[in-house]
């Protein structure tokens, strides 16, 4: 093969298997909960929102590298300074992303459909009757006692739960089923394929080329393509063809709207982006830049109060890591200003557009958790990526401080801005009379969605440790906030399905839906990212991190993790709070016998 | 505790750093006096860099110690950070700032700083305090940190290929006047420890230096015991150049009548024997740092 061609493939493999392992883990959730091996509900829901995210992420990903990794290692102007015309570049990069793109949504496609005749098979009268009962029981009905209960434990079950054990979640309450729903047709997921392909790739070209920046491509490519989106159902409408619902299903309903609209907006982009990328110049950089790589956070307002002073050297920390946060506050703009219209069609009781639901759905689905991945990684990938790292730790500043600041500066901007902000916009559209979607997300789910997302956050600050730059920490978090998940739900089954099978345990876990599993996930969301937290600030004072390194500490936190599962499970299901807090101060001990073990250094930034 | 019997300025002992597989420090020994300039000398990637970032704790040794003060860096990282200052190879800076907010914002974290040098550096180095870092060429960036590094006047100043991107007026000013005037100001107490391939540039003020060859270090020695060691011998003959091997040449070259050799501490007697074969013109003088990094690892 062409080693340039080569060159552009080898580029993509990070994104390509997030992708990959997105595409594969979505229906492949769906297939369990189908065939009700996994129970579904609004957490597995959620869990099934991020593995979509990191879907789509990593599709646009793999559309912006080819152009994003000239930018992120300066190879720009090597690349242009050789004799070989712009076409054949520009034609290399477009044949890459586009077959990265297209493997992706082809394995996406077929996944799904072998899930969806998986379960469809498993589900015959044989299956179903091996398969856990799923249908409503009349009160008035005795239940039978689960097996491997003993009528006192039936009774004691009851007594504290107020449920009879043999009384299983209602169909209506389970929402095993609800994934499968969402299931598209062959032909639908073809042609979704296509019409997120060609405006994808001519989209995100022409944003990472404005931008400079891989990131700045793919945000501002994801709400342009969503705004587009926007304006399609608000002209369909003004046509009179309703769009009752955002989705694709409905817009496939209007596949010619939706393919012309498509064309279009893909056509009009590769023509920009063609256009920027044949009149590409370096002119407006200085010689030593002269690679194009552009800094998101270099230009900016200049706020007074953020201005570095000589004296007081941990608040000019605090001004410097505020700026490093730019490209938050620019995404948080421009969130903001995508709510705008929403608003006015709100004012203007236009009640039937579709325009609101899909800024909510933005909002929701793309912006809370890319901000949850940002806040944590922006800051110190900022300064990896204008290469300060290093000289900043040789300042007479202990690097405890410089991580303790970093992280609480990233805190506090996901805390503001990803979490009130899109907060206060969804409950000021309610106020107006938004629509009923926006009552989906009640204060509760709001604060689930928080206590994970904070976790997210959390887990991207520790990626951003181990990683060379920001793009590869938001994919590395991903993909561990995927394998993290995938590792407690395994310890999960494997307690209840197979160590202590038909017991007393296994009835109460699998019935009681309301089950002090609240405290368990935080206690163990808690335990894994403070565990996190404590190698992130083993490597923050590290400017080499090899991936022995990496894979040490992620396999360091996987063992963690199933273990922990395990263990919080039972306590949690068996013990008292004070018994459970006790528990968490144990795994408290060990994270820190861990940091002072593994490292002589942590201990003497820890007790400075 | 008088000078002499305070601890070293810098102790490295069989420091060893590998990336993956590759060895970058092999088992190096090095210490540094207070109040000496100490060079570290080497080709790209023998492991000047690496060891600097070992001495700053950037990187944590697979075997061996370093000491800086006599404190380890690793368990009192403050402190040792106190009293260094590290200019890097590659300089930069948050683009955001001016060069005035970078100096404030480096200042805020000392607890001396001399704006009298700083003035009188901006001045000299016709940098513009108003001008936004990320329009500063690379030696400009490179003289902003050089300034951020000597105003603190810190007691140890660590600087790895310092004079790189430097335009020739500004390096010399630089390593005379300021290098110079920053170690003479406090006689004894301020070391400087410098990782450079650009030998010539530091030549008279270098006191010790060790030359690094693929991570080990090849010779150790005092800048004066270096030259008087390391002799650059010519010879004319009236025929052509005698055949002969000489003892304790390192490199012999003979062009014609005229014979040129590298004495490795025995110049003395190579003379004699070069007397008795009736030169026409026999000359002996120093070699230079750079001429014996050369020599050495030709």
């Amino acid at each position: 093969m062409n080693p340039q061609l080569i060159k552009e493939f080898r580029a993509l493999v990070v994104p390509w298997s997030v992708a990959i392992l997105a595409a594969i883990l979505r229906p492949m959730g769906n297939f369990l909960v189908g065939i009700h091996m996994i129970e579904g509900g609004t957490f597995l829901d959620f869990l099934f929102g991020i593995v979509g995210f990191a879907f789509f992420l990593g599709l646009l990903t793999i559309a912006a590298f080819p152009i994003g990794t000239e930018f992120q290692h300066r190879t720009f102007s090597l690349l242009l300074s050789q004799p070989i015309a712009r076409s054949v570049i520009w034609r290399h990069k477009l044949i890459a992303a586009s077959l990265g793109m297209a493997s992706a949504l082809l394995v996406f496609a077929l996944s799904d459909i072998v899930a969806k005749k998986g379960a469809t098979a498993a589900m015959t009268p044989n299956a179903v009757a091996t398969a856990p009962i799923t249908t409503e029981v009349e009160p008035t009905t005795v239940p039978s006692v689960p097996g491997g209960m003993t009528p006192e434990q039936a009774e004691m079950y009851q007594r504290r739960y107020g449920v009879h054990p043999g009384i299983r979640a209602t169909q209506s309450q389970s929402p095993s089923a609800a994934p499968t729903e969402d299931v598209l047709s062959v032909w639908e997921i073809c042609l979704t394929a296509a019409a997120l392909l060609w405006p994808t790739l001519g989209s995100v070209t022409f944003w990472t080329l404005v931008a400079r920046s891989t990131l700045g491509g793919m945000v501002f490519t994801a709400f342009s393509e969503l705004i587009a989106l926007g304006i399609v159902a608000f002209v369909l409408e003004r046509l009179g063809i309703s769009t009752q619902r955002l989705g694709f299903r409905d817009f496939t309903t209007q596949p010619f709207v939706f393919v012309l609209a498509s064309i279009i907006y893909g056509g009009v982009f590769f023509r920009l982006s063609w256009r920027r990328f044949s009149r590409f110049d370096f002119g407006q950089l200085l010689p030593d830049t002269l690679a194009g790589s552009k800094s998101l956070s270099a230009a900016g307002l200049r706020i007074e109060i953020l201005r570095c002073r000589p004296a007081s050297g941990l608040v000019n920390l605090i001004r410097k890591e505020i700026h490093l946060q730019r490209p938050v506050v620019i995404i948080a703009g421009i969130m903001c200003l995508a709510w705008a219209p929403a608003y006015a069609f709100l004012i203007s009781k236009t009640r039937h557009t579709a325009f609101p639901e899909i800024v909510f759905a933005l909002t929701i689905g793309f912006y809370m958790p890319l901000i949850s991945f940002l806040a944590g990684s922006v800051s110190l990938g900022e300064e990896k990526n204008l290469g300060i790292t290093a000289w900043h730790l040789t300042f007479p500043v202990s690097v405890w401080r410089q991580w303790s600041v970093k992280l609480g500066v990233g805190l506090v901007t996901w805390i503001l801005l990803g979490l009130l902000l899109p907060f206060g916009l969804t409950r000021l559209g309610l106020a107006m009379r938004g629509p009923r979607i926006f009552t989906e997300l009640e204060l509760k789910s709001w604060l689930g969605i928080s206590l994970f997302a904070t976790g997210v956050f959390g887990m991207s600050f520790w990626a951003m440790t181990l990683f060379s730059n920001t793009v590869r920490a938001v994919l590395g978090s991903l993909a561990s906030v995927l394998a993290l998940c995938s590792f407690a739900a395994l310890a999960y089954w494997i307690m209840v399905e197979v160590i202590l099978p038909n017991t007393f345990l296994q009835t109460v876990l699998i019935n009681d839906s309301q089950w002090h599993g609240l405290m368990a996930w935080v206690i163990l969301g808690a335990s894994i990212v403070l565990l996190a937290l404590v190698q992130s600030l083993i490597q923050f004072g590290r400017v080499q991190t090899s991936w022995k390194t990496s894979a040490k500490h992620f396999c360091a936190l996987m063992a963690f993790t199933f273990t922990v599962t395990a263990g919080s499970f039972f306590v949690a299901s068996f013990f008292s709070p004070t018994i459970s807090l006790l528990f968490f101060m144990l795994l408290l001990w060990f994270i820190w016998r861990i940091a002072t073990r593994s490292s002589g250094f942590t201990a003497g930034w820890l007790h400075r | 505790m008088s000078v002499s019997e305070s601890p070293a300025a810098i102790e490295i002992n069989g420091l060893t750093y590998n990336y993956g597989r590759a060895e970058a420090v092999h088992d190096l020994h090095i210490t540094v006096r207070r109040g000496c300039c100490y060079g570290l000398f080497g080709r790209n990637g023998a492991g000047k860099t690496t060891t600097m970032k070992c001495l700053l704790n950037l990187l944590r040794p697979l075997n061996g110690s370093v000491r800086i003060f006599g404190l380890e860096s690793a368990r009192n990282e403050v402190e040792v950070k106190r009293r260094l200052a590290y200019v890097p190879d590659y300089v930069a800076f948050y683009p955001w700032m001016t060069v005035r907010e970078t100096l404030d914002y480096l200042a805020s974290f000392r607890a001396h700083w001399n704006s009298e040098i700083e003035k009188d550096l901006l001045e000299r180095f016709r940098l513009d305090p108003s001008q936004r870092t990320s329009a500063l060429s690379k030696g400009q960036r490179t003289q902003v940190a050089l300034i951020a590094a000597v105003c603190p006047e810190p007691e140890l100043l660590l600087l790895d290929e310092p004079t790189s991107g430097l335009d020739p007026i500004v390096r010399r000013e630089f390593i005379e006047t300021v290098i110079g005037a920053y170690q003479e100001s406090d006689p004894g107490k301020r070391t400087i420890f410098v990782s450079t391939h650009l030998i010539s540039e530091f030549e008279g003020l270098i006191d010790e230096f060790t030359i690094m060859d693929r991570g080990k270090a090849v010779l150790t020695l005092g800048a004066d015991q270096a030259r008087e060691r390391y002799q650059k011998i010519c010879a004319r003959f009236p025929q052509q150049a005698p055949e002969i091997e000489f003892k304790g040449a390192l490199q012999t070259r003979r062009n014609g009548r005229e014979l040129e050799l590298i004495a490795n501490g025995g110049s003395a007697e190579i003379l004699e024997q070069l007397r008795k074969m009736a030169p026409e013109s026999l000359t002996s003088e120093a070699l230079t740092l750079e001429e014996v990094f050369v020599a050495t690892l030709k």
